[in-house]
């Protein structure tokens, strides 16, 4: 439960996801490229925005020896391998996340977690999701400004938004009749922005 | 790509703990934030969009022929997806928003400077800092305050098509107006409350 | 794939067998519990999917985990069911929006008061049978295994006295099954497969549905041990849903004057034009049938399934939000299908009760009526859970909000849009809401609907499994062995 966001009057709709797997050398080098790859070429952030589900990912390297050390008696970390943290906010439960991940994420996934020690492929899923339950660590607190709101909420209300201030810009010279002319046209246009939202019931 | 993306800075720090009686003691604190009515202490500080806090005391060991790797130290992860250019802005915030909360949570950490000096501080943040390789936000260049202020608008204006609907008001123009102009005065919702 | 292994209800329709009888059995004595499977596999009674001859009533078995404890399947058997079947359908209650109204302890028996153990299912080709098979059936009960009462009849719908198959709200029911590889056309309606990339409907792998086969993950299921004993059986979601004609048609007919004055609404003729056309909003068909995404305006008595949204992505005709849309959204929600394929269900259900003829009101409205829902998947959570969590109870993924399906739904606000200072409570008889997207090209405005009371109530049910025959001899036998 601490991996989901809340506020008084119930549960929210964002949920922390984090998996943190070893990798060599060359992996980390490998990784590192590839992700700066995916930074650049927008096609594979366009398939996971299309998913609608994911608010924030961090991929993150930590070098066996990037480990911060801040006092002489810290102990120094002896590691053999390098991290990657997979830090993700998304809505929704966590299996069929993974589902989608998986049926639709494939190659990217798999491109950029083969280097991870034991990863055994994204499909078929059950085993990608046994690897996952192994490396994955539950956040002690999480927290969104909005925890009601999905991704789609967010968005939908930003869209909405735009256009109800276009809207009030653009009539203000109209007449009665053609302001309610128009304001059923902006209705039309903003018909599936009119869901509700909230946080729910614990 | 590195830590931002549009208006929107993730930083990701490992705080290495004092000691394992200090991890035992932040744990639960960590896990009691979130009885906060806003869902957390830090919707205080209203520019962060989503944080987490996490110990981390282990690594999972894979199996043969990996090896084992255990950890000398427990670490603090903070993770905060925040509006801002800079570090600077968030410590600056977290300061003067959280107080004594920062204290509660980072007195257990290795070389905590205490809040007095805010580029001390930053510093201290700065040397916890992971840079993260890949950071993709859905929404990248939209404020915490755009998206509060958004959904209230999305909120009330759908109960305003709703009232509409029942008795349709007799002049439509003059009634949107009067719900844009609350609108427009209304106070963003607090961070945290929707 | 052997079909005379695995029970002839799952991938048959028993489209000629309209009446039906469940009867419910606990057991007291593992060893009397399997002395009855003996006795009922001695007579034949079980009916399989590939028969020699047509049976006059198709009778088949289900299980709960209950009833598999109870009968002595071993403890490392059981232990790897999922964990959802384990717990049962009650337990899961407020996961599966079953509250306040459907809460557990509001439900019909036996199911309140008890855990069913076994399910049988009769299926009668002619009513007249069915008293005396089920009568042959108690008497094959030996002592130690005990009726549950009572038992729940069913049986397609008699409207205007002819035997038709509609539900109780006047809608043609069965009109979409998964289409699934390798089965033999039962002489259904089209039934419908997946879509793949362009957007075409394609054949569905039966591990969907059966233990043991591929699925659409390109893997096996996971079956619990002993294989010998799971494969070729399925997991059977049974809920007794009660369903409200009177509350429906009331707020039909509320909903009549706003309609009929509507900005773009142009009804078809007939004096229940405007209810047949929001009853038809609502659940995405005509109550004829016919879809909504190829007959906007009206009716056309066509049942046909070559239809699947992706002309119509803004819910102009079929809304986003419409029941059928819901349980199977097709190739609305992009990605080649492949977001939706994992959860499609073989719906077997059957109405119980009368059908009310459209003068009755409230005063005479007697008589109880509903749906005896059977849904079978390969997974419950994956499948039916899914289904009923993020498509029935949550209208996120069709942009729709919280707002959950407005016919089988739960209700959890008080149908407008909630302030954060009314937090839910879950035993509270709560309403609905939902938006009947506008049409650009006809100038239709959205239509939102709020204050929707609940239709369906559940009043019973639970998680069973039905194993094949290979696996009910091996129970019968006392022969479920892990090593």
């Amino acid at each position: 439960m601490a991996d989901r966001a809340r506020n008084q009057y119930g549960l929210g709709k964002s949920v922390t996801f984090n998996v943190i797997t070893p990798m060599t050398r060359v992996g980390t080098c490998v990784v590192r490229l590839l992700l700066s790859i995916f930074g650049r070429f927008p096609s594979t952030q366009e398939t996971a925005k299309g998913l609608s589900f994911l608010s924030f990912v961090h991929w993150v390297v930590v070098q066996r020896n990037a480990f911060p050390r801040l006092a002489a008696d810290q102990p120094k970390e002896q590691l053999n391998y390098d991290y990657l943290f997979f830090l993700s906010t998304f809505n929704g439960p966590w299996s069929p996340y993974i589902d989608a991940f998986a049926d639709v994420l494939f190659k990217a996934l798999d491109a950029v977690w083969f280097w991870s020690i034991g990863y055994p492929f994204a499909r078929p899923v059950s085993a990608l999701k046994a690897y996952i339950i192994r490396n994955q660590v539950e956040s002690d607190h999480a927290y969104c400004a909005y925890p009601g709101a999905s991704v789609r909420d967010v968005r939908s209300a930003l869209e909405l938004y735009g256009e109800l201030v276009r809207f009030e810009r653009e009539t203000r010279g109209l007449t009665a009749a053609q302001f309610e002319a128009e304001f059923g046209r902006l209705l039309i246009r903003i018909h599936n922005h009119l869901g509700s939202f909230g946080t729910l019931p614990d | 790509m590195g830590n931002i993306n549009g208006k929107k800075f993730g930083f990701t720090a490992l705080f290495p703990i004092r000691s394992k009686e200090s991890a035992v003691a932040l744990r639960p604190y960590l896990r009691s934030m979130d009885g906060h009515p806003y869902g957390s202490p830090l919707s205080s500080v209203d520019i962060i969009h989503m944080a987490r806090f996490m110990i981390i005391d282990n690594l999972a060991y894979q199996g043969v022929p990996a090896k084992r790797d255990e950890l000398k130290s427990h670490y603090l992860l903070f993770l905060c997806d925040f509006d801002g250019g800079s570090l600077d802005v968030l410590v600056r915030k977290l300061v003067s928003k959280m107080g004594e909360t920062v204290d509660d949570i980072w007195q257990h950490c290795v070389g905590y400077p205490g809040r007095t000096y805010r580029d001390r501080l930053t510093a201290y943040f700065e040397d916890c800092q992971l840079a993260t390789t890949f950071f993709l936000a859905d929404r990248p260049n939209d404020e915490v305050a755009a998206i509060l202020r958004a959904l209230m608008y999305k909120r009330r204006f759908t109960g305003f098509v709703e009232s509409c609907q029942r008795s349709r008001p007799p002049d439509l123009r003059a009634a949107f107006l009067q719900l844009w102009r609350s609108l427009e005065t209304e106070p963003t919702p607090p961070a945290g409350s929707l | 794939m052997d079909l005379s292994d695995i029970q002839g209800n799952i991938l048959r329709g028993y489209r000629s067998f309209p009446d039906a009888c469940f009867l419910f059995f606990r057991v007291d004595r593992s060893g009397a519990g399997r002395e009855f499977l003996k006795r009922l596999l001695e007579k034949d009674s079980i009916t399989p999917g590939q028969w020699r001859e047509k049976p006059e009533v198709a009778t088949n078995i289900a299980f709960t985990f209950e009833g598999l404890r109870a009968l002595g399947v071993p403890v490392a058997s059981l232990a790897s069911f999922p964990p959802e079947f384990q717990e049962g359908m009650k337990s899961r209650a407020a996961l599966l929006g079953d509250t306040g109204e459907c809460a557990p302890n509001q439900w019909d028996e036996p199911w309140q008061g008890s855990t069913v153990h076994i399910l049988v299912t009769c299926y009668a080709r002619v009513r007249e049978t069915l008293i005396g098979h089920c009568s042959e059936l108690r008497r094959l009960a030996p002592e130690g295994v005990h009726e549950l009462v009572p038992h729940q009849e069913a049986g397609l719908l008699f409207v205007d006295g002819k035997r038709t198959r509609k539900e109780h709200f006047g809608f043609d029911d069965g009109l979409s099954n998964p289409d699934v590889e390798g089965v033999p056309d039962d002489g259904g309606l089209g039934d419908t497969g997946n879509p793949d990339e362009q957007g075409n409907l394609r054949k569905i792998p039966v591990g969907e549905f059966i233990l043991g086969y591929p699925s659409e993950g390109q893997e096996l299921s996971a079956m619990p041990v002993p294989h010998m004993f799971t494969r070729n059986g399925a997991y059977l979601v049974v809920r007794k849903l009660e369903q409200h004609v009177l509350r429906f048609r009331d707020f039909l007919r509320t909903q009549t004057a706003a309609l009929r004055s509507f900005p773009g609404v142009k009804l078809s003729g007939g004096p229940r034009a405007a209810e047949d056309f929001l009853a038809a909003k609502m659940f995405g068909r005509w109550p004829d049938g016919s879809s909504l995404d190829l007959y906007p305006t009206a009716g056309a008595g066509d049942k046909s399934n070559n239809f699947n949204y992706a002309n119509d992505l803004e819910g102009a005709r079929c809304p986003l939000g419409a029941h059928v849309r819901r349980a199977n959204p097709r190739a609305s929600l992009g990605f080649g299908g492949n977001i939706v394929r994992r959860r499609r269900l073989i719906r077997r259900g059957i109405a119980y009760g009368d059908y009310l003829p459209q003068d009755v009101t409230e005063a005479n409205g007697g008589g109880r009526r509903g749906i005896m829902f059977l849904a079978f998947n390969g997974s419950i959570s994956q499948q039916f859970e899914f289904v009923q969590q993020q498509w029935m109870n949550s209208g996120d993924d069709f942009r729709q909000g919280d707002d959950a399906d407005p016919i089988a739904g739960n209700r959890i606000g008080d149908g407008k849009m909630v302030e954060p200072s009314q937090p839910f409570r879950r035993d509270q008889n709560c309403a609905g809401r939902m938006v009947i997207p506008g049409d650009q090209r006809t100038a239709r405005e959205p239509f939102l609907c709020s204050g929707i009371p609940r239709f369906v109530t559940t009043k019973g049910g639970d998680y069973f499994f039905a194993p094949s025959l290979t696996g009910i001899r091996l129970m019968a036998a006392g022969k479920v062995y892990i090593l």
